[in-house]
């Protein structure tokens, strides 16, 4: 269940942040990358946990989610499902869990373990964000690399 | 106790070794949902199981809870578990022979906590690969042999 009906409002200190959720949602269900990056401090860190590859600062992050963009395609209903979306009291934290369906394209960002274009992924995640000043100043993203690659393999996925 | 306490001690019940403590924490219709079952459910039976599997396993297993966001009956939270394969896994699969590897891993987990104050649902995200190649087994031994679930939710 998505949980953010309140309507829109701005941020004050010790208040979570519901126009930065929504505005987050909206447009990381969109692929809208430049409203996301509009959410994303300059000083960000996106770290792919599964792998442990970080992605530091806009730049580093602008293409990441380019890569992500082109590496797959959200045809027949496919796309970024969230279903749980909370914050903490002090709108400090966000918790984005969500399933990505897609298919894989010739992009795919990993230079080994490259599913065949079309291939469908089903990819649950969830996302552990820490929110500074109204934008999203960490991000860590979960998730179980063995449903994209090779099996008991050392892997990457932007690399 | 609240949510947020329930997970702590859920997590400190696997630091301890304590499966009575732990199966105290879980609703009777508990469900758990995690990478390793590839998004099967499992109840509190399942858990016992795997518990016992994993406490002789990795007799030094450790949970190190590094973040935690709670609102209202939802708490997320994200944990370092460290380990050493030391003991024979014994899998539905077949029994694994340790291999003595130390193993870091990053786990993120959500919990729903009911009316009562104990945890009535988790879903667990973490690397499978990852742990795996840690601990140089091969990740296809842990596959359940039924078909994964449609749906991780």
């Amino acid at each position: 269940m998505i949980t953010n009906p309140k309507p829109p409002e701005s941020a004050t200190p010790g208040q979570p942040d519901t126009d930065l959720v929504r505005a987050f949602t909206a447009a990381f269900t969109t692929d809208d990358v430049e409203g996301f990056y509009k959410l994303i401090a300059p000083d960000a860190e996106w770290v792919i946990m599964a792998t442990g590859e970080t992605f530091r600062g806009l730049e580093q992050i602008k293409q990441l989610a380019t890569r992500s963009v082109a590496a797959r395609d959200h045809t027949d209903g496919m796309g970024i499902k969230p279903f749980n979306i909370f914050t903490n009291a002090e709108g400090t934290r966000l918790c984005w869990e969500y399933v990505h369906t897609a298919a894989v394209t010739d992009k795919w960002p990993s230079s080994t373990h490259r599913p065949a274009p079309g291939t469908k992924i089903s990819v649950p995640i969830i996302l552990s964000c820490e929110i500074h000043h109204g934008k999203i100043i960490k991000a860590r993203e979960y998730f179980d690399m063995w449903t994209l690659v090779d099996p008991g393999t050392p892997h990457r996925l932007y690399a | 106790m609240t949510p947020q306490e329930a997970v702590r001690a859920y997590w400190r019940a696997w630091t301890g070794h304590d499966l009575e403590g732990l199966l105290s924490l879980l609703a009777p219709e508990f469900v758990s949902r995690s990478s390793l079952s590839q998004g099967r459910a499992a109840g509190k039976d399942m858990i016992a199981k795997g518990f016992a599997i994993f406490d002789k396993a990795l007799p030094d297993l450790s949970e190190e809870v590094v973040s935690i966001v709670a609102e209202d009956d939802r708490v997320a939270c994200e944990v370092v578990e460290t380990a050493t394969f030391t003991g024979p896994m014994e899998l539905p699969t077949g029994v694994l022979a340790p291999t003595n590897r130390s193993y870091t891993l990053p786990v993120a987990s959500f919990f729903r906590i009911d009316a009562r104050g104990l945890i009535a649902e988790q879903r667990t995200y973490w690397d499978v690969a990852n742990w795996a190649h840690q601990i140089e087994v091969d990740p296809a031994l842990f596959a359940p042999k039924s078909e994964p679930a449609k749906s991780f939710v």
